[in-house]
């Protein structure tokens, strides 16, 4: 049975245009298993069937079938936080209340799939994971007839696959490789199968700025002077900020096409060709100093510079923030809060669906909107031109900007009588700790695959999965059955009647 | 973490044991339904025990206010930045 439904832009989702309930003869409701009974429910009506309801479906599913069952998928109060929809940031705890309405109306028993998900009735509910992995995963593996991989590489052991988003844990691979070289005095190799919105970060992070992996005796030390496309980058980057056109409007869609014919404004964006981070005038504190030095190694992170804005930022947010506070992923960089307001398309509140990515948003939003991608480059993330922003969230965006890059205010400008109203600066993009790395790491991205490939790979021994905000961990479940060693952080206890020794 | 490089190490010095058949039975869909008629169920004993202590007319009284407001205005779709929700099929 089949029943009709609509898609709502809102929500980017579809919901029933009929009463489900309504549907199923009094004679066959016996018991129901709803899957997302929150989703189902949210816009019931009995009458919008043919315009008058029987008695016995107005009630709906717990009072027409003897016994119902609600298995919660999705925590939709992070998933509408997090893509900025609706335009108040009371939206997300109002849908949870909402949700705690027709989940204690509709359903005898509720089933959350893990304990990442919201509580809306605590007396009905159990915490279990109903969800299995395919038949496939648990069959032999089969000798393999063609190399995987076209090169003549050797396979790591070490794997990895799912969504290249730093909700991955990906921040977290990259410590344990630190700690690993500490004790080992080198890296461990790893593979990594999948594609994502923050590849170009991740790929930054293991690789160092070029983003490309070079072997170690050919590591370029740190005084050289940058390729030539890296200045590009960084001359786009203080073109975008010197402009006297807000920062809001450059990264709206409408400006998306008058950012071209904006006139740049006071701050030289030309920089000295032969080394620009050491002749900026200013003398900005940190990243210069260090990078003449050219002699710290540190790990790797996706936070960008630390700004006096940083507090001040976050005492913004928490003072706009309701009660729904508790769902928010914690943070204390000030720009990947903001970030986070602005919508990133990244995160733990969807559905699982490992081993398929979608790399092209951040290819769109590069040719799309350059301040845009210059945000996604500051803060390690990318951000979808498909978002929605709320107007808030700019807002705070560009008083950080203006309160902590204008710390960077050129010496020559100081000298100038008219002054524009907001701060003119000469840019230096926060040297990200990635830029640091002198030792790429031994790490090879392999594209989009799915999971089932590795089963025949014995090579691929051991599956490293350090995210800690997923709802179901199917992809090391997956790896589990496939006879592989599983190292995962060790609060995420993978909810199955017994412990699985791995 | 410092435990984490201690597990790869044996990880990467080892194989892993083939899974049980236990092992093996507990990830699939045959496992998993399992688990689902185990969790879904309720005792007599709490069947009762919510009809007695009127948690199944605060049920009942929960999905009436849900369908009398479904029915009086679009107070749920205002949720979603204020758009109605259009009824048009799929």
């Amino acid at each position: 049975m089949f029943w009709d439904g609509a898609y709502n832009d809102s929500f980017g989702s579809i919901f029933p245009t009929v009463d489900i309930c309504s549907l199923i003869p009094k004679a066959e409701a016996d018991v129901a298993i709803l899957e997302e009974p929150e989703h189902l429910n949210w816009f019931r009506n009995p009458a919008s069937n043919s315009g008058t309801a029987e008695d016995v479906d107005i009630l709906g599913w717990a009072h027409k079938f003897n016994h119902v069952v609600g298995i919660l998928h999705t925590n939709y109060g992070a998933y509408i936080r997090q893509y900025s929809m609706g335009t108040s940031f009371v939206t997300a705890p109002a849908l949870n209340a909402l949700s705690t309405l027709v989940v204690r109306a509709y359903c005898h028993k509720v089933i959350r799939l893990s304990d990442t998900l919201t509580s809306f009735v605590p007396s009905k509910e159990v915490t279990s994971n109903v969800h299995g992995v395919r038949s496939e995963f648990l069959d032999p593996a089969e000798k393999r007839k063609a190399p995987p991989t076209p090169t003549k590489e050797k396979l790591a052991p070490v794997y990895f696959i799912g969504k290249l988003i730093w909700a991955k844990g990906f921040d977290k691979v990259l410590e344990l490789q630190e700690k690993y070289r500490c004790k080992t005095d080198e890296y461990f190799a790893m593979d990594v199968y999948g594609g994502g919105s923050d590849e170009k970060a991740i790929r930054r992070a293991f690789f160092g700025r070029s983003g490309q992996p070079h072997s170690e005796e050919s590591a370029l030390p740190t005084d050289v002077i940058e390729s030539s496309d890296h200045l590009e980058d960084d001359r786009r980057a203080a073109d975008i900020f010197s402009r006297h056109v807000s920062l809001r409007l450059q990264v709206s869609e409408d400006s998306a096409s008058n950012s071209a014919e904006a006139e740049p404004a006071v701050g030289d964006a030309n920089a000295d060709a032969s080394n620009p981070e050491l002749t900026s005038p200013g003398d900005p504190p940190g990243a210069v100093n260090s990078e003449k030095e050219g002699k710290f190694d540190a790990p790797a992170s996706d936070t960008a510079e630390a700004e006096p804005a940083v507090a001040e930022a976050q005492a913004v947010t928490d003072s706009t923030e309701s009660e729904g506070k508790g769902d928010d992923e914690a943070s204390t960089d000030a720009v990947n809060l903001v970030l986070d307001a602005l919508g990133v398309p990244s995160g733990a509140a969807t559905s699982e669906s490992e081993g398929k990515g979608d790399g092209d948003d951040e290819a769109k939003s590069d040719t799309r909107n350059p301040a845009l991608a210059l945000l996604g480059d500051l803060s390690g993330r990318a951000i979808s031109t498909g978002a929605e922003t709320a107007d808030a969230a700019m807002k705070l965006v560009e008083s950080v900007m203006e309160a902590g890059l204008g710390t960077f205010k050129a010496k020559d400008d100081q000298t100038t009588e008219t002054k524009p109203k907001t701060h003119s600066f000469k840019f230096v993009p926060p040297l990200a700790t990635f830029k640091w790395r002198r030792t790429p790491i031994p790490a090879r991205f392999l594209g989009v695959e799915d999971h089932i490939l590795v089963r025949d790979i014995p090579e691929h021994k051991i599956f490293l999965n350090m995210s800690t905000t997923e709802v179901l961990c199917t992809t090391s479940a997956e790896a589990l059955a496939m006879g592989k060693f599983l190292i995962v952080p060790r609060h995420r206890k993978l909810k199955f009647a017994g412990n699985i020794p791995c | 973490m410092d435990d984490c490089v201690v597990k790869l190490q044996y990880a990467l010095a080892n194989t892993p044991e083939p899974l049980s058949e236990s092992g093996k039975r507990i990830l699939s869909w045959d496992g998993a339904t399992d688990r689902l008629y185990e969790q879904s169920s309720i005792t007599v004993r709490d069947a009762e025990e919510r009809r007695d202590s009127g948690m199944d007319e605060a049920d009942m009284k929960a999905a009436k206010f849900h369908v009398d407001t479904a029915k009086r205005s679009h107070f749920v779709s205002g949720l979603f930045s204020g758009k109605s929700f259009s009824g048009s099929k799929a």
